[in-house]
């Protein structure tokens, strides 16, 4: 089977790479692809937001399966026009994909389908607010709910606080900003990532993983598109996973189905995981990118063959296996980001570094010309290792990055450290 | 932040099959109502509504419980006395009086709350206060006897005692319950299946039909009143006139009623959320 892949970052490269590896994939297409990716897949020129540009690809070259990496073309509706076409694609409808696109369609579907997330009441006016506190537990946050340079927010601790902190919003301390206020549970607990395949009605679990999306070291400063993942998640145990399926994920396979629009695609969970157990925090409708590609280096299923399962609703029956080492990736990013930098440098040794088994070194922002490397955006590489313990998987990706010759990049070097600690005792 | 609306469901005995259509525009737009009333058959749709059941699931409850005419008889009259034909024939001269409670068990499907204040959806019922002859609207406690109270159709269905009052069908005070639930809402819905009196080939109506229209047109003025003053958003009167209080074992033509302004109701709703 021929297979056109969509997209140009680290979880692409990691799936055309977990795909190559299927006996089904005949020649593998993508586009836009990126230096790694053109290795090992056919490089394609295309618009993707030219839909029918994508339908017209996929028939000419025999393509039978679409897999589409970022959530973009999945809201715009790429998904839909394929269909439409009769080209096979994994990856969820326009109205299904808005389980990412609108924070406010998901928290609708979670009140009506008793989904646990942190509930929330927005109010226009004092008294409705304070009437709301008065029934609420503390320590609950409260929000101007519009732009408020990031001061709009408030974790109160003591009812009083809270109190003071809705008076104030209402009083004008944050200008039109405070014209609103958002009065949200304080979701207390260690965030993870839960995955699960879907084709509509069915749904099977995949794996778990953390990331560390803050650019600083301890988890600090701006957040980033993520600095580094592992998987799995030592906080999803058997039970907590098992709970996160009947709670969350199958109340909303039935919601989309309900609705009109069964979700066919891969469901990334966003869970703070509380004493009361997994509550959502966000849904998103593609593999996460970096934890797609630590879930990728796990992975002991033919990829192929369960996307193809999903796209065509025939998942019941299947279920994923996994090794049981754990997989860390480590982003290498361009000197400046999340903020301005510099595009070009290039990066050399990366042979050498990646050599190894359970080693692979995923591209993100690269171009490779004339046999050189060149970083083009800001993530730019998933050094990514396999272990039998976090420690050690972390060791390995390290040794790796420390091969890497590319004065013009940085890394975090602290990724896995929660699960580290956790070790130790 | 999605609008908030509020959804009254009102009482019309057999014609309030024709709620279900239009609670599954809900689930097809994907947006619910943050609270919702209901009157005799509206608080008996609206309590699985309520509860968490798609419009989809209790369309699929009722054919199930109603489609076959003997399984119908089967499950009403199972544990009441008097036979189904008591009930599809009914007239005031030979009145049966069918247990609320009991009707309730059959009429809601699995999955339905035990209590009002667990139901996902804000939910009130509307009855009637016989001897003291005003509204009782039920906001907590045991949700299958305050929808026993609120069918306890007179003559029909036994009412309950709640509380050491003797409490019959809402539809008496408050057809169309739409004043519980249009504060603190951006939309208001009144869904109204009073139906009234349709002239047959010139014959005069015999005097059950007389008893039974007089109360719809009675209906009627009460509902118009609350419009006028609560004045709803949508406003929908599916075409249910032909169909008298008891036909439920024409729950399949029914439904299509419901089904006939489905369409339209779904325009109105998806245009009041986008402006």
């Amino acid at each position: 089977m021929n297979i056109l892949l969509i997209g140009s970052g680290g979880r692409e490269h990691a799936l055309a790479w977990k795909m190559k590896q299927s006996p089904l994939c005949t020649r593998l297409f993508c586009a836009p692809g990126n230096g790694g990716i053109n290795q090992i897949a056919e490089h394609v020129t295309l618009d993707v937001d030219d839909h029918q540009a994508v339908v017209a690809f996929a028939k000419d070259n025999d393509v039978g399966l679409v897999v589409v990496g970022p959530e973009g073309p999945l809201v715009a509706g790429l998904a839909d026009d394929l269909i439409a076409a009769g080209v096979r694609v994994f990856g969820p409808q326009a109205k299904a994909a808005q389980l990412e696109g609108s924070k406010g369609f998901t928290k609708d579907i979670c009140a009506r389908y008793n989904i646990p997330t942190a509930s929330y009441g927005r109010f226009d006016n004092e008294a409705a607010a304070l009437a709301y506190l008065a029934q609420q537990d503390m320590p609950i946050v409260v929000k101007a709910d519009g732009l408020a340079a990031g001061k709009g927010v408030i974790v109160a601790a003591t009812r009083q606080e809270a109190e003071t902190a809705v008076k104030d919003i209402f009083g004008g301390l944050f200008g039109a900003a405070g014209a609103e206020v958002v009065i949200e549970d304080c979701l207390i607990g260690e965030e993870a990532s839960f995955f699960a395949l879907c084709d509509g009605e069915t749904a099977v679990p995949l794996a778990t993983a953390q990331d560390h999306k803050q650019v600083g070291e301890g988890d600090t400063g701006p957040n980033t598109g993520g600095m580094g993942a592992y998987s799995p998640a030592p906080v999803m145990d058997d039970e907590i996973c098992r709970r996160t399926m009947d709670e969350i994920i199958l109340p909303t396979v039935k919601a989309m189905k309900d609705i009109g629009a069964p979700f066919k695609g891969v469901f990334f969970a966003g869970l703070m995981i509380t004493d009361k157990g997994p509550e959502l925090i966000e849904y998103n409708v593609r593999f996460g990118d970096p934890e797609c590609q630590v879930l990728m280096m796990r992975m002991e299923d033919d990829l192929v063959e369960l996307l193809v399962a999903a796209a065509d609703g025939k998942l019941a029956g299947y279920q994923t296996n996994w090794r049981n080492d754990v997989a860390l990736t480590v982003v290498m990013a361009a000197k400046g980001y999340p903020g301005d930098y510099a595009k070009g440098s290039e990066i050399a040794n990366l042979a050498e570094a990646g050599a190894g088994d359970g080693l692979e070194i995923f591209h993100a922002g690269t171009r490779v010309e004339g046999g050189k490397t060149i970083a083009t955006g800001g993530r730019v590489l998933n050094v990514t290792a396999l272990g039998e313990s976090v420690s050690q998987a972390r060791d390995a990706a390290y040794g790796a990055v420390e091969k890497i010759d590319w004065p013009g990049g940085f890394y975090r070097s602290d990724i896995g450290w929660r699960a580290v600690e956790r070790e130790k005792v | 932040m999605s609008k908030k609306i509020g959804l009254a469901l009102g009482g019309g005995a057999a014609r309030g099959i024709a709620h279900i259509p239009l609670l599954e525009v809900f689930d097809e737009l994907g947006v619910w109502p943050s609270k919702m009333a209901g009157t005799s058959i509206g608080a008996l749709v609206g309590a699985s509504y309520a509860s968490g059941l798609s419009g989809a699931e209790i369309r699929e409850h009722t054919i199930s419980v109603l489609g076959n005419r003997m399984d119908a008889a089967r499950h009403l009259f199972k544990h009441s006395e008097g036979s189904i034909f008591d009930l599809v024939n009914f007239s005031f001269r030979k009145p049966t009086q069918v247990d609320g409670l009991h009707l309730t068990k059959i009429a809601l499907p699995d999955g339905v709350v035990e209590n009002i204040e667990d139901t996902r959806i804000d939910f009130s019922v509307t009855a009637t206060d016989f001897y003291n002859r005003n509204e009782v609207t039920i906001r907590t406690g045991p949700l299958r006897q305050a929808v026993a109270a609120s069918i306890a159709i007179p003559g029909v269905i036994q009412a309950p005692n709640i509380n050491g009052r003797l409490v019959i069908d809402g539809a008496m005070v408050n057809p169309v319950p739409m004043d519980h639930v249009c504060d603190d809402v951006d939309i208001l819905v009144a869904i109204d299946v009073t139906g009234g009196p349709v002239q047959k080939d010139g014959l005069r109506p015999g005097y059950t039909d007389l008893a039974l229209g007089v109360t719809q047109i009675m209906q009627h003025s009460i509902t118009r009143l609350h419009c006028d003053k609560y004045k709803p958003d949508i406003y929908l009167a599916p075409p249910v006139n032909p169909f008298r209080a008891y036909d439920f074992l024409k729950a399949d033509e029914i439904l299509s009623a419901g089904d006939e302004v489905k369409d339209s109701f779904k325009r109105d709703l998806a245009r009041l959320l986008e402006v």
